[in-house]
């Protein structure tokens, strides 16, 4: 059985933070940054269909004792294109 | 429809059941009589024990005494898509009375406790009972009913307005059911769960939770969240209950 660990996804946007109490249960960190995307992409499809995008945004990974553990920029989640 | 006073002890595995029924069609007491004598077992479950998996063939009917439980799919990504919430006094798995293979999960989402009936056993009480057997008709119909809400809430309605609405809905359920006002409830959902039901993320659904409490509509502690301004949450969700048909 694969070990499960918790991860915490912290949204920082535009000067606020959205602190994660719950987290998730993943078995690796790799998988809690695919989360951590998927997440990201998410939260910017609600804010385009509000009609505005901010790409400065990020989502911070921690532990259960807040141990920065990875840091997933908006802008590094999608693939841009045109100016 | 409360036509007789009951005669089912407070301790009775099928009391919620018959409450329920007595919401959905005017049954006697034969009627209840017939429920009380079903054979049955108590069985309980731990938050995230499958009750029943897809592709099973049940041979027990199982209705909630206490507790919460959601019936899912998964996506060949493995994503899972909650498609309904219940609670104390749901059967759970009624469409298998007459469709022998799950097309789908139940899963409890807390500690709960169930009884359990033997399929045949409550085949026979909806076929002898025809009251009875209309209060399982129209539970399916409010079933489909709630169905087709979830369909408008996830395909037409933004994150927060779709976050709020489902929980609305279990929150006048559970006012039906005679578990506590809006005020009153404690809502049992993880974050998780919540973007399972709403095809969001925990991170968009913790995003639009904090909004909503912003708004002074809930307060959250820890894991709970609490409605402090029903009406204002109504509003927000654009929650109106006639799909629920008031029997729910």
């Amino acid at each position: 059985m694969t070990n499960m660990n918790r991860y915490f996804l912290h949204l920082h946007e535009c000067g606020t933070v959205v602190e994660d109490a719950e987290g998730l249960e993943c078995a690796s960190l790799a998988e809690a940054r695919q989360l951590a995307v998927a997440s990201a992409r998410d939260v910017m499809i609600g804010e385009l269909r509000e009609g505005r995008l901010c790409l400065d945004c990020h989502i911070v990974i921690t532990d259960g004792s807040a141990t920065e553990l990875a840091r997933v920029p908006f802008r590094d989640a999608v693939v841009v294109r045109g100016r | 429809m409360d036509t007789h006073i009951s005669m089912i002890s407070d301790v009775s595995p099928f009391r919620q059941l018959v409450a329920k029924l007595r919401r959905l069609a005017p049954i006697d007491e034969a009627d209840e009589a017939a429920v009380l004598a079903l054979p049955h077992r108590v069985g309980r479950a731990r938050a995230r024990d499958y009750l029943i998996r897809e592709g099973s063939k049940p041979h027990e009917c199982c209705a909630l005494i206490d507790g919460y439980a959601a019936r899912s799919k998964l996506g060949v990504n493995g994503g899972r898509q909650i498609v309904s919430f219940h609670i104390p006094g749901d059967i759970l798995d009624i469409q298998h009375l007459f469709l022998e293979r799950a097309d789908h999960n139940v899963q409890v989402i807390s500690d709960a406790t169930l009884v359990w009936v033997p399929m045949a056993a409550m085949r026979a009480l909806a076929t002898q009972r025809p009251t009875i057997g209309t209060a399982f008709w129209r539970d399916a119909l409010i079933d489909a009913s709630i169905f087709r809400e979830w369909v408008l809430n996830v395909g037409r309605r933004d994150a927060k307005t779709r976050i709020a609405h489902m929980l609305c809905e279990f929150i006048v359920r559970r006012a039906a059911a005679g578990l506590g006002t809006a005020e009153q409830t404690q809502l049992p959902f993880s974050q998780e769960e919540i973007g399972d039901a709403t095809g969001l993320t925990s991170v968009h659904v913790n995003r639009m939770l904090r909004e909503l409490a912003e708004a002074g509509l809930i307060v959250r502690k820890g894991r709970s969240l609490e409605i402090v301004d029903w009406d204002g949450f109504r509003r927000a969700a654009g929650f109106d209950a006639a799909y629920l048909h008031l029997a729910a």
